[in-house]
């Protein structure tokens, strides 16, 4: 009995522990120095006097979204091309893509340097979203969940006359709904909250990301960061809020056995 | 059906080709710079660049620093991860599942301001220690920077994995639960008869995804200290990205082969335990 | 359903912060202070013909103190502080000892008083 009481405190106590940090940023947006306690005025001023929180805001949006509209159907269709199918070869593929996606980037940062040097995108927004893009994060998550998906169905497809890819396409990825949802939720995430390559691979602070401005140069923001983290925060809260049920369910592999 | 043979391969294809121009062939085309030395006419310099690597403080300081924080925190989550998973498959806890799963939401810079907040000079948690009588805890820069480190760590990842252990052990048959009393002691037994063998994929999955988000904690280093952390956050990537800066590519790719060398390894011996327990379980 | 209320949302927020950037730039546009900027030249200057790195007009400095003066050099969109002392002077234009980045125009007039680093905008390149 005793412990059961212990297990729920724990995880209500922990629970509370993971707002704090987003209590501590919405407390540290509400003051200004000035004479009232509680204001507005860093909202006022980093929404009508900071071009700079525009410039970083505008870039993550499009990196996140580039790097979504690549990463998702690739991965998708790596996904149903290492659950369903044996090819010579696979194992260790899949073993590479594994690897791949523990590798730390700075792993990986001179030779993308000198390719993305070579290629001349070096400096420009696609040397940070090319990179990313190809991250095989997504394609381990969504294999992993296609695994669940039953033989028997996708041979009654093919009885029935479909072809790999219409199998592909109309029975295996509407199954996968929850999981897809999951890796562009996670995706997302992590591409908005992109540091170690633009640090890297950009030079002008027109091309920065937010949260490396943000982290990088605060004096940019005259004391208006907190504001400007809590607006930055409201679209990954909205996809958190609108998503929560297939992220987990994606995430907690439900198809799987 | 000679056909059927590759259409796996054409999947995986668009992805890979991106993966292997990207990432793939550069790296391979880099393992040369870890045997030569000097820039303009290269020359085969064997294993000296690993031996004057070794001999680095930097490096050495870089990897303690890093295997420390990999062996604080991984196992930790592993296990804080699988307990709560274990109180959440019990409960319905709507509220807790909402909230354990927002640090992974909010954006690193915005939930390190709110850290800042929280545990700085004159944050809440400070003013509490000061209350009883305790001298001010500099979290960030003092002896407790890893430990700090270690708790963002957990915080930012707990819910994942505890969500990931949930999902394994409620897919258990409610009659397992059922078999055995529920007293305190056996509760222990159960978890260890009954929800370890069961969940001991899941186990290997959840410490692979732990080592990849432990490596992802220089956001947080980065955010909090930029490229100059103290002695105790220098970080393997750290290391790198100083030498990256001062063109130093040599050092930087041996550096960077022994520790894709090192993941390799580790994952190689994971992946070779969860086909034995597929095996066993005759998956 | 949800997706859709979740693109409405999403499409909403962005809508707003579009909005808010045109506004903030609008805003931006009225509080940036206007320039007329100069380049500053290599050139002699009569009598002595001898030749200057930076010859520029008199009416950019600013005296501060005892043979130093202010100006104001732009760079990237921005006014930045810079001190300089007069080696020579002819007809207006001065030569000038100063430490500039290198082809940096400086401004000769502006429609309100600038500080070091305030964001400016050029609306005129003066011709020697």
């Amino acid at each position: 009995m005793h412990l059961k009481k212990t297990g729920w405190w724990l995880t209500v106590g922990f629970a509370l522990i993971c707002l704090l940090p987003f209590a501590g940023v919405i407390a540290g947006s509400l003051r200004y120095p000035g004479p009232l306690p509680v204001t507005l005025e860093q909202y006022g001023r980093a929404l009508l006097q900071n071009m700079t929180f525009y410039t970083g805001f505008w870039n993550s949006c499009w990196n996140t979204v580039l790097i979504l509209a690549i990463n998702i159907p690739i991965s998708m269709l790596a996904g149903f091309g290492f659950s369903q199918y044996w090819f010579p070869g696979k194992d260790a593929l899949y073993w590479l893509y594994v690897v791949l996606m523990l590798m730390p980037f700075q792993a990986v940062v001179v030779p993308q340097y000198i390719i993305l040097q070579k290629t001349g995108l070096l400096g420009s927004r696609w040397a940070v979203i090319l990179p990313c893009a190809f991250s095989t994060f997504a394609a381990f998550l969504l294999s992993q969940y296609m695994k669940g998906i039953s033989r028997e169905l996708l041979d009654a497809g093919r009885i029935d006359g479909l072809g790999e890819f219409a199998l592909f396409w109309k029975l295996a990825a509407p199954l996968c709904r929850p999981a897809v949802t999951a890796a562009v939720v996670l995706v997302f995430f992590s591409s908005w909250s992109m540091v170690e390559q633009p640090v890297v691979f950009l030079d002008e602070i027109s091309r920065f990301p937010l949260p490396v401005l943000l982290s990088r140069s605060a004096a940019l923001f005259d004391g208006t960061a907190p504001a400007c983290g809590i607006l930055f925060s409201i679209l990954p809260i909205l996809l958190y809020r609108f998503c929560y049920n297939d992220l987990v369910e994606g995430i907690s592999l439900g198809c799987v056995k | 059906m000679h056909k059927k043979r590759w259409t796996g391969l054409w999947f995986v294809l668009p992805s890979f080709l991106g993966t292997g121009v990207f990432t793939i062939f550069p790296f391979f085309s880099s393992i040369g710079y870890a045997f030569t030395k000097g820039t303009g006419k290269a020359e085969f310099a064997g294993f000296a660049n690993f031996r004057e690597l070794f001999r680095n403080d930097a490096y050495r300081l870089a990897v303690k620093n890093t295997l420390l924080f990999i062996v604080e925190g991984v196992p930790l989550l592993v296990v804080l991860g699988l307990l709560l998973g274990i109180v959440l498959a019990k409960w319905k806890l709507t509220f807790e599942r909402w909230a354990i799963l927002i640090p992974m939401a909010l954006p690193t810079a915005a939930a390190l301001l709110g850290w800042q907040a929280v545990l700085g000079e004159n944050g809440p948690v400070n003013g509490l220690i000061r209350l009883f009588g305790g001298p001010t805890v500099d979290f960030f820069t003092g002896g407790f920077a890893r430990k700090t480190l270690v708790f963002l760590f957990l915080v930012k990842n707990l819910g994942y994995m505890a969500i990931l252990f949930a999902g394994a052990v409620s897919s258990l048959p409610k009659e397992y639960g059922e078999a055995f009393a529920l007293d305190s002691s056996s509760r222990i037994r159960y978890l260890r008869h009954v929800i370890l063998p069961s969940v001991r994929g899941m186990v290997l999955f959840v410490c692979v995804l732990s080592l990849m988000y432990s490596f992802q904690i220089f956001r947080e280093v980065y955010g909090l200290y930029g490229d100059r952390p103290p002695q105790q956050a220098y970080m393997l990537q750290h290391f790198m990205n100083n030498n990256f800066y001062k063109l130093h590519y040599q050092r930087l790719s041996t550096a960077a082969l022994l520790l894709v060398l090192g993941i390799s390894a580790v994952l190689a011996v994971f992946l070779w335990r969860q086909e034995k327990i597929a095996a066993e379980e005759g998956i | 359903m949800k997706e859709k209320k979740l693109l409405s949302w999403i499409a909403g927020f962005l809508a707003a912060i579009a909005f808010c950037t045109l506004l903030c730039q609008k805003v931006n546009f009225l509080l940036c202070p206007e320039t007329a900027v100069f380049y500053p030249q290599q050139t002699s200057l009569e009598p002595d013909g001898a030749q200057y790195e930076t010859v520029l007009p008199v009416a950019c400095l600013t005296p501060i103190g005892v043979d130093e003066y202010l100006l104001f050099y732009v760079q990237d969109g921005r006014a930045y502080q810079a001190t300089a002392q007069i080696v020579a002077e002819k007809d207006g234009l001065a030569a000038v000892s100063a430490s500039l980045p290198p082809d940096m125009p400086v401004v000769r007039y502006s429609s309100k008083p600038l500080q070091d680093g305030v964001k400016v905008r050029i609306v005129e390149e003066i011709l020697p």
